[in-house]
Formats: C-alpha cells, sequence, structure tokens
C-alpha cells in the first residue's frame, strides 16, 4: 500500500513539476488583455444628427486583467488537490506506523507471555 | 393507531410540563423580541424599510427563536434523562420524533403570534390583508424546520458543542424555507397577485412531506444504539 | 484487479494534469468573454466531480444507517471529504470568472449559490462527525441524506427566487475547437476525483485495521 502510494503521489507531483511551467510559457503567448488605449484623440467631430463616434477610450475604467486571474483559478485548483492528498498520505503514513508499531509490541510481548 | 396514540400523550406531557415550568415558552417569546429590536435598530435608518427587509427580519427571528427553543427543549430532556426513559421505553421512536415536531410547533405558533404582532407595531405595516396566507407559510415554515431540527437535536445527544452544531447542521438544509418563506411573504405583503405566494406554500407543503418522510424514515436508525 | 484501476486514474490523471492545460491553451478564445473563459474547463467538471461526491456520499450513507455497512460509512466520509475540497474549487474559480463575465465577484447565479449551499451542508457533515459525539456518524448520514433530497428544493427556490434578476448566462454550446480541451478536462478532473476517493478509502481502511488491531492487543494482552 505505501508504495502504491507513494507511485501515485510522484507522479502526481511530476505532472505538476511538468505541467506547470508548459502552461505558464503557453499562457505567458498570450496577450494580457486589451491592449492599453491610445492617447485620448481630440474631440471626435459630430456627425448630421449630433452623435459622436465611440473611440473605446471609455474602456479604460476595467483595471483587472484576466490572464493572472486565470492563473490564479487553475493554481488553486492545483494546490488544493495537492495539499489534500499530501494531508491523506501523511494521516495514512501516521496510521500505518502507529499499526506498524503496535504489530511489534504484540511480538515482543507474544515472546514472553501466553 | 399505537403510534397516535403515544404521540399524543407524549404530546400531552411535554405541554403538562411546559405549563408548570413556563420557562421555555418565556425565554423564546422574550428572545424573538429582543432579536426584533435588534433588528429595528439595525434597519430602520430614516424611513421604513423595504417590505424584503421587513420579511427577512420576521422570518430570520422565528429561524433563530425556533432554534433557541428546540436546543432548550432537548436540553431540558436531558438534564431530567427522560430522552433516554423515552428510548427505551416500547414506544414507538418515531413518536418521539412526531411529539418533539408538535411540541416545537406549539411553541413556534405562539412565539409567531408575537412576532408578527410586533413586526406589525415596529415597522408600521397592516398584516389583516393577507393574514390567513401569513398564518399558513408561517406554520408549513415551522414544520418543515421542526422536521429538519427535532431529528439533530435528538441525536446530538450529549456531543459536547451541541449548541453550536445543531444551527449549524439545520440552517443549509433549511434554506429552502426560508426562500420560500420570505418571498412567499414578500408577495403578501407587497399586493402581488395570490397565485405567488399560493406557489410558494405549495412549494413549502411539498418541503414538508419529503422531509418529514424521510425524517420518519430515518429516526429509528439515526437513534438507535443511543439511550 | 484494484491495482490495475488505480494505476490507470494516476496515469489518467497524470497525462491530464498535463496535457488538459496544454489543450487548454490552445483552445480558441470564446466570442464574449475572452480568456477568462478558460477557466470554465476545470470549473464545470469540478462541479461535476462535486456532485458526484455528495451522491456518493448519500449512497454510502443509506448503506450505513439502513444496513449497518461499514463500507458505506467509508465510502461517505471519503467522498464527503471530496465534496468539500472540489467545492471550494468550484467556489473560488466561479467568482474568478464572474468577475471578468459579469462584472461582480457573486452575482446570485442559480448553479453558484446551489454548490454553495450544497458545499455548506457537506462542511456540517464533516463537523457533525468531527463533533457529534457518540452516534456522530448516524447523524451525519441522516444529514447527508437529508442534504441530497434537499438539492432539487434548493435549486428550484433559487431559481425561481432570482428570475426577477438579471439572467447570467453560461457558455452553453460549447464551439468546435473547445470539445476537446473540455472532455479532457472532464476526464483529468473526474480520474483525479477517483484517485483521491481511493487514497481517502485507503486511509478509513487502514484506520479500520487499527482499531481492529487495539482491540486484539487488548485481549492478547489481559
Amino acid at each position: 500500500m505505501r508504495s502504491l502510494l507513494r507511485t501515485l503521489l510522484s507522479s502526481m507531483i511530476l505532472a505538476l513539476a511538468l505541467g506547470g511551467p508548459i502552461a505558464a510559457a503557453r499562457a505567458a503567448d498570450v496577450p494580457p488583455g486589451p491592449p492599453p488605449s491610445p492617447t485620448p484623440a481630440p474631440a471626435p467631430a459630430k456627425d448630421e444628427q449630433g452623435f459622436e463616434k465611440v473611440d473605446g477610450s471609455m474602456m479604460k475604467g476595467e483595471s483587472i486583467p484576466a490572464a493572472p486571474l486565470v492563473s490564479i483559478a487553475y493554481g488553486v485548483i492545483f494546490a488544493a488537490v495537492a495539499i489534500y492528498a499530501f494531508g491523506v498520505a501523511r494521516r495514512t503514513q501516521r496510521v500505518e506506523n502507529e499499526l506498524a508499531d503496535l504489530k511489534s509490541r504484540v511480538e515482543r510481548a507474544g515472546g514472553g507471555g501466553k | 393507531m399505537r403510534l397516535l396514540a403515544t404521540t399524543l400523550l407524549l404530546v400531552g406531557k411535554d405541554v403538562r410540563v411546559e405549563l408548570r415550568a413556563k420557562e421555555l415558552v418565556y425565554a423564546t417569546v422574550f428572545f424573538a423580541t429582543v432579536v426584533i429590536l435588534v433588528f429595528a435598530f439595525a434597519f430602520w435608518g430614516g424611513e421604513r424599510p423595504p417590505v424584503d427587509v421587513i420579511a427577512g427580519v420576521l422570518w430570520v427571528t422565528v429561524t433563530l427563536a425556533g432554534t433557541v427553543g428546540i436546543s432548550r427543549a432537548f436540553e431540558r430532556e436531558r438534564e431530567g434523562d427522560t430522552l433516554r426513559a423515552m428510548m427505551l421505553s416500547p414506544a414507538p421512536r418515531v413518536a418521539i420524533y412526531l411529539s418533539k415536531l408538535v411540541a416545537i410547533t406549539i411553541l413556534m405558533t405562539i412565539v409567531e403570534i408575537v412576532a408578527a404582532a410586533l413586526v406589525s407595531l415596529l415597522f408600521q405595516l397592516d398584516l389583516t390583508a393577507g393574514l390567513p396566507r401569513l398564518a399558513a407559510l408561517l406554520l408549513l415554515g415551522t414544520l418543515g424546520f421542526g422536521a429538519v431540527a427535532a431529528l439533530f437535536g435528538a441525536s446530538l445527544g450529549r456531543a459536547r458543542s451541541r449548541d453550536v452544531l445543531l444551527p449549524l447542521l439545520t440552517y443549509p438544509l433549511v434554506v429552502p424555507i426560508l426562500i420560500a418563506g420570505t418571498r412567499g411573504t414578500v408577495a403578501l405583503w407587497r399586493g402581488d397577485e395570490a397565485a405567488v405566494s399560493d406557489f410558494w406554500l405549495r412549494f413549502l407543503l411539498v418541503f414538508d412531506l419529503i422531509f418529514l418522510l424521510l425524517g420518519f424514515w430515518m429516526f429509528e436508525p439515526v437513534t438507535r444504539g443511543e439511550s | 484487479m484494484r491495482n490495475v484501476y488505480l494505476a490507470s486514474m494516476a496515469v489518467i490523471a497524470a497525462v491530464g494534469l498535463v496535457g488538459s492545460p496544454l489543450l487548454i491553451s490552445g483552445a480558441p478564445l470564446e466570442a464574449q468573454m475572452g480568456f477568462i473563459q478558460k477557466i470554465f474547463y476545470f470549473h464545470v467538471p469540478s462541479a461535476w466531480v462535486m456532485f458526484l461526491g455528495a451522491f456518493l456520499c448519500a449512497g454510502g450513507s443509506i448503506a450505513y444507517l439502513f444496513r449497518g455497512s461499514e463500507r458505506g460509512d467509508r465510502l461517505a466520509v471519503a467522498s464527503a471529504e471530496l465534496t468539500v475540497l472540489f467545492g471550494v474549487c468550484v467556489l473560488i474559480t466561479g467568482p474568478i470568472w464572474a468577475r471578468k463575465a459579469w462584472g461582480a465577484w457573486w452575482q446570485w447565479d442559480v448553479r453558484l449559490t446551489t454548490s454553495l449551499l450544497l458545499w455548506l451542508v457537506f462542511v456540517a457533515y464533516l463537523f457533525a462527525r468531527r463533533y457529534g459525539g457518540p452516534g456522530a456518524r448516524k447523524l451525519a448520514a441522516g444529514l447527508a441524506l437529508f442534504g441530497a433530497a434537499d438539492v432539487p428544493l434548493i435549486y428550484i427556490s433559487v431559481s425561481i427566487w432570482r428570475t426577477i434578476h438579471p439572467k447570467t448566462t453560461v457558455v452553453k454550446t460549447l464551439g468546435a475547437g473547445m470539445r476537446a480541451p473540455f472532455w479532457a478536462s472532464m476526464l483529468t478532473i473526474t480520474a483525479l476525483f477517483l484517485l483521491l476517493l481511493e487514497l481517502r478509502l485507503a486511509l478509513e481502511r487502514a484506520r479500520a485495521r487499527l482499531d481492529e488491531a487495539h482491540l486484539a492487543v487488548e485481549d492478547h494482552l489481559e
């Protein structure tokens, strides 16, 4: 059981170690968000009905770029899963140690008594 | 029929004990009063809060008071060790569940009457228009709440954090009651067409049927092995 | 047989954890939401395994309550923990996505709200097991059953409540280039879930062996 656990864990860690940088490299290729808007153009000319053409400068208000958010989201999932898996492995290790300890105590006692 | 007879007997016992002590009713009603006052202090800024808020005040008060009441009711049983006696007796266990459900409903009805009157007074809301429907909403909501809380109250036994655990376990499950109750009440108080509050009444009825059935089914296995 | 099952889950999960992000980053951008929509590839499968976990917990609880099955109880606690774990994933990635897609971290979307409530029920399950005193396991099993029955009721009530608020859209139909990364992610997360479930069940089985060993030792040393 212990060796199986170790195999499972190491394959996961390997996958994470390989996957993380590759995904990050790929993500870096994608532009981080809308390109910064150019310096505000002079007031656009009004057409006959009095409408002004929209030039996108009002989009400057949006502050949080998407790419870091996506990385955080995936990072949270990977981290949560990894922390949980380690937690389970640690608890299992403790139980197995206690079992081994108990077994050796019985063997020692069983040699003397009964 | 033995189930019904035993249930009525147990309910009678609870009512008689309470009539003598009066502790539970007074404490729960007083608690509800204080809670409504706190809400009034919080929400009444310059003018009357919107009807949605007032409906929320009523239902949160009822939920909190219900939790306090059920906790206290089972605590009293534990102090006298009467819960164990009932579990050990040949009385069908489901009768214990039912009797607690009926007892809590009676207690909560008293609290709800007081709470509704207070809300009407303090928040300047005329309740006479939709009163029968409001009563039905509150009754069905209480039954659903009781169905869940009675099971947990009985089986929390001697757990150390049982006071915190009871609301912790109950509240997420009774969220549909709170949604249905508040939205139905808002529909009543805003004068929306009857179909809206009728829908929520039917919803509560379905909820109650499902959870009562589940409670019946599960009470014995969940409390088995516990005396 | 079990080792083959475990090994294949491990391989799928390991390959998937590397491969899915690659597929996802290669997928086309969604027309309306752009880059942020890529969260969906792991968000939706996480929600799916969260509900799967809840369902398994309810099933295990029934077996434990009505047939005294210890295996059922082990399945219940293991799947409850995983429900909470993947619930955390859903409830963090959901608002991150929502912030960019709908402008606010929380919009009372039906699905997110139902997930939140289901998550709370299973957090309560874990509390009940831990602090419920004697008979805690049965209490928790009762809670799991109530919770499972509650899911449709929660969904309906939240959905009706929310119809007067702005409708929120989730990508319903997948564009052509998105199917492969989506199903790859689905497979990965499901394999991951099953793997973690097995790890957790192994812990419960080890604990049961330990309890038996303690009892045997007490008898032996008497």
